[in-house]
């Protein structure tokens, strides 16, 4: 992502350029670009098998780039402890010692980033406290629900108070609460100088949370920037979701509506006139000979902006 | 010491009925060799024999399993070096199987009338034993790809090194295996069981 005035910024915390990941003839990730200075938040969306865990995986250095050029820290990233010191991360599995409890995981991973025990013990005590695991704390990790070892590996991440936090999926299994209670403490990091990228399904919390997002597709990257730009750039035409049941995808022809999508089971469309235009929607549908057996009017959000770029849908 | 030795105590401390059974076992099958009263020469081989598979499958079936289930690249991306995962890990588990072994070793040193010398011999023997044998489980571990691959490496590794350190069979003096015996650590601990059993 090329920016203005990168002189005058900060170091940047990565710089990738070009970074590519083959696995034999397939290609998981290709020509990727970013540029992370202190602060920034950026998330990677697209559906699944986009690239975005390899993404995480080549800036983690925990895979090698097939090609391209990566930074960490103004230095050539190479796998390091040096390094992975400076980087949380929580992945997309959350996976402990289970026989151990929460709070002895979270304090032996502390430790083996590098934490004197009383500072490990006091950051873990003080995460705890954030995520609401207190009370769980001396209880066995095999007891935990999803939710619970999810909010374990993010406490367990962020207890070095690392300079770069990378997460993979960070909301999955997380209740409303927790996921802002997440958005809140990333918000703080970055605030003090951390810089966040994550990986997600999650559209509203990445709305809500990231400063950019890449929207990846195939491995490369087809859109991309700050989140309230990307929707404004789509209009404030209003949304219709249909569920339909039909023998072929219905042709509509309507002046004032754009079919962004339709199939025999689904159909999306975005009109400029707002949501009059419905009546005249479904009776065109209904003429057509299908059933519509639900339907959603919406203002755009962020799987508008992928449904632009690509042709498909991100999320049903 | 740091935090992979720190988790691996934590988790023995844990697993109490894991650790019991790592004492029961061992113990059950010397006292069933010792109180069966078989010959000298073959109870050393079996108590050998034992110790090592006690050692190898004791580190490298843990490292598989944490392996497989993400939990060693985990202590990695931590920032803690592979040598520094497998040392910590090598030293704690070679400790616990001294411990957990400590009963049998016990019983053989009462039930075969050793000395004080003998079980001082016996002792280090043994442990020089557990070490390579953990060692080679570790090694093993990494190189497999799964928990059933580990395991016949590690049997096949272990029975290997055992017949090269002369347990099966002893070699005609100077010759190159009866060279090959000597250098294998095997060999030391297999030497002392024979002597606390009092095998020539």
């Amino acid at each position: 992502m090329g920016r203005d005035g990168d002189a005058a910024r900060p170091e940047l915390t990565v710089r990738a350029r070009g970074l590519a990941a083959r696995f034999g003839p397939r290609v998981a990730l290709e020509g990727f670009d970013l540029d992370l200075a202190p602060g920034d938040i950026v998330g990677l969306l697209g559906p699944n098998g986009a690239g975005k865990t390899t993404a995480l995986r080549l800036l983690t250095t925990g895979r090698r780039p097939s090609a391209g050029e990566l930074l960490l820290f103004g230095t050539s990233a190479r796998r390091h402890a040096g390094t992975l010191r400076r980087i949380g991360i929580a992945g997309d599995e959350p996976v402990h010692f289970e026989a151990l409890t929460g709070w002895e995981n979270a304090f032996g991973f502390a430790l083996a980033s590098g934490l004197r025990r009383l500072d490990a013990a006091r950051r873990v005590e003080s995460l705890f406290e954030t995520f609401g695991l207190a009370d769980d704390a001396h209880r066995p990790v095999s007891d935990y629900s999803l939710g619970m070892r999810r909010k374990l590996l993010l406490a367990e991440a962020l207890a070095p108070i690392p300079q770069l936090i990378v997460l993979d999926e960070p909301t999955g299994g997380l209740d409303q609460a927790a996921r802002a209670t997440l958005v809140e403490v990333l918000r703080h990091r970055a605030g003090a100088g951390a810089a966040v990228v994550l990986a997600t399904h999650d559209l509203q919390s990445a709305a809500v949370l990231c400063d950019r997002v890449l929207f990846l597709r195939a491995g490369r990257t087809v859109s991309q920037g700050a989140p309230a730009d990307l929707i404004a750039a789509l209009g404030h035409a209003t949304r219709f979701e249909f569920s339909l049941t039909a023998e072929r995808p219905p042709a509509i022809d309507l002046r004032d509506v754009v079919v962004d999508l339709v199939t025999a089971t689904r159909l999306v469309a975005h009109s400029a006139a707002g949501s009059a235009v419905l009546p005249t929607l479904c009776e065109a549908i209904l003429r057509s000979g299908a059933v519509i057996t639900s339907v959603l009017v919406r203002r755009p959000d962020l799987a508008d902006v992928y449904l632009k770029a690509t042709g498909e849908e991100l999320a049903a | 010491m740091g935090a992979v030795w720190w988790l691996e105590w934590r988790q023995a401390a844990r697993r109490a009925r894991v650790f019991a059974f790592s004492v029961a076992v061992p113990l059950l099958l010397v006292a069933a060799v010792a109180l069966g009263r078989a010959p000298s020469p073959h109870a050393a081989l079996v108590f050998t024999v034992l110790f090592t598979f006690f050692g190898t499958f004791g580190a490298g079936i843990p490292w598989a399993r944490d392996s497989e289930r993400g939990i060693i690249h985990r202590l990695l991306l931590a920032g803690l070096s592979p040598l520094r995962v497998a040392g910590e890990r090598w030293l704690a588990s070679a400790l616990l199987d001294a411990l957990q072994l400590l009963p049998t070793l016990a019983l053989i040193a009462y039930w075969y009338r050793a000395d004080g010398a003998v079980v001082a011999r016996l002792l280090v023997g043994v442990a020089i034993g557990l070490l390579v044998a953990n060692a080679l489980g570790i090694l093993v571990a990494v190189i497999a790809r799964s928990l059933a691959e580990t395991a016949l490496l590690a049997s096949v590794a272990a029975l290997l090194l055992l017949h090269a350190a002369g347990v099966f069979r002893t070699p005609e003096p100077g010759t190159l295996a009866d060279t090959v015996r000597r250098a294998v650590p095997f060999h030391y601990m297999h030497e002392a069981i024979k002597g606390a059993v009092g095998a020539p």
